[in-house]
């Protein structure tokens, strides 16, 4: 089951398949913290780290600054035998952030491994974080482009829209 | 090259739109896509606007279906969000009374957000930037409403067409599909409610047939009575969180100091104003269908050019700086058309 979530986050799954995933989501408890870890782990990607990280991305950015640069080896043509290419190149993360996600995935694993809070804890924590003025900005115009052009959704669900995130934020 | 202001840049849209509708080809967009239509179609001696008008009608009939339904309904639902890796689950009420439109939307997991919205007026509650934002709902509503134009318009930069019916959320669903006619729009598939015409899922797809992201509600009520205490704000603002008022006012063309070297193909100038906070000039530019906007603030000193990154989902966003401004674009448009937007834009001398 599973590998099934992990297909659905990887958007491989049919319609069916994912409405049956989120009402067992619903009504399962051991199933619904797989898919909070799975969604921890998107926070610490997206750079929003639990109190057990604090300072972890920094010394992960300071030991590659270290490393000599590797250039990313020519990638092999998308074919039909990657059916989740797509969902993987839109990650559109250079390469420093592609280790650093890796990076950060390990230390979430180890975390959680370790008696690590409860996802809504970390919600809580999230909370403190301040906020940068670019990273505000860049909202700002999210938020001022989404209400005045609306879309086919209703003007609210504009907003499910994940702020941009300038490069070195 | 030619350098127009915002006036002409609207004027050559205009004209490029009654170019279409009279079935000319003046433009060279509406040239070539005319041309591969005509070829698809075999049948080349049918004026270009005729041969679109079943498809404007149809477009034009579940498109206002779709907007009317989303605005004058009553629902509540939840949805999914799903883009890249990244899934999130959310919960939304919509009430419609009394003319008015009211409105809460809670993502359930990730990055905590709550949306409220009163009218014209919606309040985007950030508790991880410890931020709210107050916007507004454009003065000519929500989709489909923001369309200004004819719809054949529309037809002009997508091929437009039905699908199956398919079930969704126990609804049976009508599936609509837009393809563009260039690469400066992204594909979108449309589900709506047979029924009630609300839509209960949407993609935006790049040109590979890939989805790039997609709303789906996993189950919804349709009508019925929608309480006050499903539409109450239930995240608590702390005092020192900041508010940003990202509201503004219309500003005339008259008098604008800034220019496109270009205009947008299949783009037209729908709204432009003034922020009162920070005075920013944000102009939004629509093709009837996906949307852009332009917004130019003075730059801090010394600040550098951004270039390109992306947004959330279908967006992308384009920065850099000129004349002493920052000049950002952003829309659920490809990349290619942020920049080129972005490039575009001058101070007129």
């Amino acid at each position: 089951m599973k590998e099934k979530l992990s297909a659905m986050l990887d958007g491989a799954v049919d319609g069916m398949t994912a409405r049956a995933l989120f009402i067992r989501l619903k009504y399962d408890k051991t199933f619904r913290n797989e898919w909070d870890s799975y969604c921890l782990l998107g926070d610490i990607i997206r750079g929003y780290a639990p109190p057990e990280m604090e300072g972890f991305t920094e010394r992960v950015m300071a030991r590659l600054e270290n490393e000599p640069t590797i250039f990313a080896p020519q990638g092999r043509k998308e074919g039909k035998e990657m059916p989740r290419r797509f969902w993987r190149h839109r990650l559109l993360l250079p390469v420093a952030a592609s280790v650093m996600g890796v990076l950060a995935v390990g230390g979430v694993v180890a975390a959680l491994s370790r008696d690590a809070p409860a996802p809504v804890a970390v919600t809580a924590k999230i909370a403190k974080k301040p906020a940068t003025a670019s990273s505000i900005r860049a909202t700002n115009y999210l938020a001022a482009h989404s209400a005045l052009t609306g879309g086919p959704m209703p003007a609210a669900m504009q907003y499910v829209r994940t702020a941009p995130v300038p490069p070195g934020e | 090259m030619v350098y127009t202001g915002l006036m002409d840049v609207t004027r050559a849209c205009v004209f490029v739109g009654l170019c279409v509708l009279c079935g000319s080809s003046f433009a060279d967009q509406a040239t070539a896509s005319g041309k591969r239509l005509a070829a698809d179609n075999g049948s080349e001696n049918k004026p270009l606007a005729a041969m679109r008008e079943p498809e404007a009608e149809m477009a034009s009939y579940w498109l206002d279906r779709i907007g009317g339904a989303s605005r004058q309904l009553n629902y509540i639902g939840t949805f999914s969000y799903q883009t890249g890796w990244r899934s999130e689950t959310s919960r939304i009420a919509h009430r419609y009374f009394n003319g008015e439109e009211s409105e809460r939307m809670e993502v359930l997991d990730g990055s905590p957000r709550e949306v409220i919205r009163r009218g014209k007026e919606l309040r985007c509650v950030l508790p991880a930037q410890r931020a709210v934002i107050i916007g507004q709902v454009g003065n000519r509503g929500s989709f489909p409403g923001r369309v200004p134009q004819s719809r054949t318009g529309l037809t002009d930069n997508y091929r437009i067409r039905l699908e199956g019916v398919e079930r969704i959320a126990e609804h049976e669903v009508q599936k609509l599909v837009f393809e563009p006619r260039d690469e400066l729009r992204f594909a979108h598939a449309l589900w709506a409610d047979r029924q009630s015409g609300l839509l209960l899922k949407s993609q935006v797809l790049d040109a590979g047939g890939n989805v790039i992201e997609q709303f789906s509600f996993i189950d919804v009520r349709i009508g019925g009575e929608v309480q006050d205490g499903m539409l109450a704000p239930r995240v608590e603002v702390d005092a020192d969180w900041q508010t940003i008022d990202v509201r503004g006012d219309d500003e005339t063309q008259i008098g604008n100091p800034w220019g496109l070297r270009q205009s947008l193909p299949g783009f037209v100038l729908t709204t432009m104003l003034r922020h009162r906070s920070g005075g920013t000039l944000q102009m939004v530019f629509s093709d009837g269908l996906a949307a852009l906007s332009v917004f130019i603030e003075p730059a801090e000193a010394g600040v550098e050019a951004r270039g390109a990154y992306p947004g959330g989902g279908a967006v992308n966003v384009f920065e850099r700086i000129a004349s002493g401004h920052r000049i950002t674009v952003l829309g659920e448009v490809p990349a290619l058309l942020v920049q080129r937007a972005a490039e575009a834009v001058e101070a007129l001398k």
